[in-house]
């Protein structure tokens, strides 16, 4: 017994060593992650020259311009024909913006309305409608692009909102499975409640249900955001002439780099100053929801 | 998307989880038996127009998801199959019947082709990458977060960051911070290291910073999902392994790994669809570059970045196909043998 006992004391001092050797690997991972950010923040605030002398030194002075620039002077040419114009960060960030609430509010919305009905009402097709929605998730068919392209191209549906509410809108993804869960954990009672007072369906679902899901609904409108405003392709494909932030970033370093390339290499630190701008948003949205993330992606946990 | 939640991940790995008959009710009036209804005329009409009611209710909350479903798709997918059986007539702008034109020749390119062979081999990489490494990895980091290493909390925050960051930033950022602009290079040269590698500009270094970059910006979603499935393991149970004095290479993969088990089938099964699906990574990381000598291009990649007119679409449709006819079915019965683990195992 005696020996047990300082056998469980000797691994708990080895994993207290165990732990803190992981802790020093995680530092150095963690470091990876954002050290980039700082070193990118410390050579945004240089001239060109300076930046091309020395990377790894601080600036003699900061200077704030680049992310003025970064802002209000560099921009990206979208659209052809008669409908070329510029597009500066600014607009980028209101297009984001505008996409991202519009496509967010539409997909919960669908979604909420389609895993409410699935949830709770029986009619032919109810379990089908359920593994449509795992069978899209899980199986991927590849090699659609061309297609999808000609028939947004042929409906006159590229770069136009009601094409991207068609392609990103979905109501039978993700979204729906997320609310699906929520929609089993709350109880029917409400409803029979609502309909013993008189209530229809649609009063039942607007006034009483979707108002006691309102939990589950911010946790997923904040990842659907989240994805929205970070997707690419969707925008590069089918709505280019309105470049997001995710989309017209690439296309901004890329004509940066080349109209500053001379001498003293190209303008990195307009470059990083670019970037940087670019990520403060999702940054400041993650710190301001990262409770709700984090819990979201937790709390959910998976069970055999 | 690039953000998943654990639940849906439950979802999509439970064989039980379509809709429970219990919990669905058949609206808010009930269907009377006959002899009811021949009782009581006037009450069939009220129930016949209660039923109506809630029919109506059905069908406009399913209208545009199913009628969307139905399009982007029933239609695209259709339309996709359909068009890799034909070519591209120029003179009359549009797709003739061909049978399996395209396909000998995806056939003929499969066998002599060194950029399609390159590109299947890359692909079919990310499978190691993704399942052989990623994931492992991320298990085990979930499991010293779990086992409380010091600032846990702050490090799932910082791991989770790349995952909410745009890819083309984070693949940017990390592009410039190798090669000659970067810090790399700088501090590398600083320490006395001469003749470093072109990052992104060998046949052998290149491809495998592209790997490097996919594990090293993909472990944090991973990372909370894992520690998500770890904290609902059960406390007696872990209290029972420390006061039986078992170690942490144990716990991990006797106790813990079976108790996630469902998580860890699902990751991989959606690490293993990776193959069919990444592109963006090495997009940006080669600089948007269309052909590129050094082994990045996958078959998203090749597909995406190689339309530009609709006589490319037959050809590329059935490129697509093929991949996904091919690895689907294998995504399938992975999934299948993976099920069959730890299936006694239940909390």
């Amino acid at each position: 017994m005696k020996k047990r006992y300082k056998s469980r004391a000797i691994t708990s001092k080895a994993q207290k060593i165990v732990l803190w050797c992981v802790f020093a690997l995680f530092f150095v991972y963690a470091l990876t992650l954002i050290w980039p950010f700082i070193w990118m923040f410390i050579n945004a605030g240089k001239p060109q020259v300076e930046y091309f002398r020395d990377k790894l030194a601080f600036p003699s002075t900061y200077n704030w311009s680049n992310f003025y620039n970064a802002i209000a002077g560099v921009s990206v040419v979208a659209g052809s024909g008669e409908k070329v114009h510029q597009v500066k960060m600014i607009g980028m960030f209101g297009n984001s913006i505008y996409l991202t609430l519009i496509l967010t509010a539409l997909e919960v919305f669908f979604s909420a309305c389609a895993a409410y009905v699935v949830t709770y009402y029986r009619f032919p097709g109810r379990r089908l409608i359920y593994g449509i929605v795992v069978f899209t998730m899980v199986v991927p068919l590849v090699g659609t692009l061309p297609v999808s392209y000609d028939f947004f191209a042929k409906t006159g549906l590229l770069n136009t909102i009601p094409g991207m509410i068609l392609l990103c809108a979905n109501g039978l993804g993700f979204a729906f499975l997320i609310l699906f869960g929520g929609f089993q954990n709350l109880s029917w009672s409400y409803a029979e409640a609502a309909a013993i007072d008189g209530a229809g369906p649609f009063r039942t679902f607007f006034l009483v249900m979707l108002p006691l899901m309102r939990p589950a609904l911010v946790s997923i409108s904040v990842v659907t955001a989240i994805s929205f405003w970070n997707d690419y392709t969707t925008p590069a494909v089918y709505y280019p002439d309105h470049p997001t932030l995710a989309y017209g970033i690439n296309t901004l370093l890329n004509d940066v780099r080349r109209a500053s390339s001379g001498e003293f290499g190209s303008n990195y630190p307009l470059m990083y100053a670019c970037i940087l701008v670019a990520v403060l948003p999702i940054v400041i949205f993650f710190a301001c929801f990262q409770k709700t993330i984090m819990n979201n992606m937790a709390v959910g946990g998976l069970k055999g | 998307m690039e953000v998943t939640t654990a639940s849906e991940l439950s979802e999509l790995t439970s064989d039980a989880s379509a809709p429970p008959a219990e919990l669905a009710v058949e609206g808010t009036v009930r269907a009377p038996s006959e002899e009811q209804e021949k009782r009581n005329p006037l009450k069939k009409r009220k129930i016949t127009k209660g039923k109506v009611i809630v029919a109506i209710f059905i069908i406009l909350m399913l209208i545009y998801p199913l009628f969307r479903f139905a399009i982007m798709w029933g239609y695209i997918n259709i339309k996709a199959l359909y068009v890799s059986f034909t070519r591209y007539d120029l003179l009359t702008d549009s797709n003739i019947f061909a049978g399996f034109l395209q396909y000998k020749l995806l056939f003929r390119r499969l066998a002599s082709d060194e950029y399609t062979k390159h590109t299947l081999i890359t692909s079919a990489l990310y499978f190691v990458v993704t399942c052989g490494i990623s994931l492992p990895l991320s298990v085990i980091f979930s499991y010293f977060l779990f086992k409380k290493v010091p600032a846990a909390g702050v490090y799932r925050v910082i791991f989770y960051l790349p995952s909410i960051l745009p890819v083309a930033v984070l693949a940017l950022t990390f592009r410039y911070s190798f090669g000659s602009e970067g810090y790399v290079d700088q501090l590398l040269h600083s320490l006395g290291f001469q003749n470093l590698p072109l990052w992104w500009g060998d046949s052998t270094i290149t491809p495998i910073m592209v790997f490097v970059y996919c594990i090293w910006a993909g472990l944090g979603l991973n990372i909370v999902l894992f520690s998500g499935a770890m904290s609902r393991v059960p406390k007696e149970i872990l209290e029972y392994d420390q006061l039986e004095g078992v170690g942490m290479a144990r716990e991990l993969f006797q106790v813990m790994l079976p108790c996630i088990w469902p998580t860890f089938v699902t990751t991989f099964m959606l690490g293993m669809t990776s193959v069919l699906t990444v592109y963006l990574q090495p997009y940006f990381l080669m600089d948007s570059a269309t052909t590129t000598p050094f082994n990045t291009c996958t078959i998203s990649l090749y597909i995406f970045n190689n339309y530009a007119t609709p006589a490319q679409a037959p050809y590329l449709a059935a490129f697509g196909l093929f991949c996904s006819a091919v690895f689907v079915p294998i995504v399938l019965g992975t999934r299948a043998f993976l099920n069959r683990f730890f299936r006694d195992v239940g909390y």
